[in-house]
């Protein structure tokens, strides 16, 4: 969705067209709650969260001055509520749980990463994410999935460039070495995952 | 950016598009927007709410107060004629209890009557109107 069509549809939404809000809901929704669930480690949270988020993109929208774009105010909002929630909670960044689901599907032999399913695969990746500080799966999930520039990333979680470098470089050699050991490089390079 | 680190960069942009973005249940864009709805309803509802007398209402009632007083300085009380209220007095009024009645107290409880009922239709209007939204 280019910014001009965003536009048409902020005004609309202004005006009370809640149709023209729904579309950028449809947009944004799986990010919001990717971000949120990334965060949260939960999907019950992260679905409540993400609500929340959009209520409040809805009731401020008014306040928004279009200086960035409405990806990155929704993801600054996502991340801000996302964060507040989880220092509320003072959960636990590494769970067990994670842990026993990573163990119970692959095993360590030397071929084991051979074997790996689509579906383990991305439960591996995800969990391993997980694995990373809060702060270190948004940078993630923003720079490689959402393909966000580093500018973008530092004024969504409020931090600067070269902070979100250094956590970038961080969380990719963490992810590395844990992915390395699980998957292998081999079998992930050349995965189709269109 | 080193061949090692671009390989590094490559696996975990890779990797993180296997593990694509989580989804939702069915339900979320469904509640979410009739909880929007809910809000733009209360909003709406909100913005509907203005005062029992409305603006025109208060210049309307400004404009005969004013007119009222300045006809009472303007003219002298003797040269007011208040022979209609004062025949429709006598007519109510029990003999033989008579009661003095002044042209200024005749005024003040006419005044009194019309605001008073200009009242009642007011807030007989302003009921109606809750009770259709």
């Amino acid at each position: 969705m280019g910014s001009f069509d965003e536009n048409i549809l902020i005004e609309k939404a202004l005006k009370g067209d809640v149709q023209s809000f729904e579309l950028i809901v449809r947009n944004y929704h799986m990010m919001v709650y990717t971000l949120a669930y990334r965060v949260l480690k939960s999907k019950e949270e992260a679905e409540e969260l993400a609500q929340d988020v959009f209520m409040k993109v809805y009731s401020s929208l008014h306040k928004f001055s279009r200086k960035s774009k409405l990806s990155t105010w929704i993801y600054r909002i996502t991340y801000n509520t996302s964060i507040n929630k989880f220092k509320s909670q003072k959960r636990n960044i590494d769970t067990i749980e994670i842990d026993n689901s990573i163990e119970y599907n692959i095993s360590y032999s030397p071929n084991a990463h051979h074997d790996v399913s689509v579906e383990e695969k991305r439960k591996i990746i995800n969990d391993s994410i997980l694995k990373l500080s809060e702060t270190e799966r948004i940078i993630i999930t923003l720079y490689y999935y959402e393909e966000l520039p580093v500018k973008e990333i530092a004024e969504i979680v409020g931090i600067s460039s070269q902070n979100v470098k250094v956590k970038l470089y961080r969380s990719r050699q963490k992810l590395m070495v844990e992915l390395k050991d699980k998957i292998g490089q081999e079998k992930i390079d050349y995965y189709e995952y269109s | 950016m080193n061949i090692a680190s671009e390989n590094t960069d490559d696996f975990i942009k890779n990797a993180v598009k296997i593990a694509s973005l989580e989804k939702p249940g069915d339900e979320f864009i469904p509640s979410l927007m009739s909880k929007i709805e809910n809000l733009n309803t209360a909003n709406s509802k909100l913005s509907v709410a203005s005062p029992i007398i409305s603006w025109k209402g208060w210049v309307t009632i400004g404009s005969i107060i004013i007119i009222i007083f300045v006809l009472l300085l303007l003219f002298d009380s003797s040269t007011l004629s208040f022979s209609f209220f004062q025949q429709y007095i006598d007519r109510i009024v029990i003999q033989p209890v008579t009661i003095p009645v002044s042209g200024t107290f005749l005024m003040g409880v006419s005044a009194f009557v019309f605001f008073f009922i200009i009242q009642i239709f007011l807030s007989v209007n302003r009921l109606n109107e809750r009770e259709n939204v």
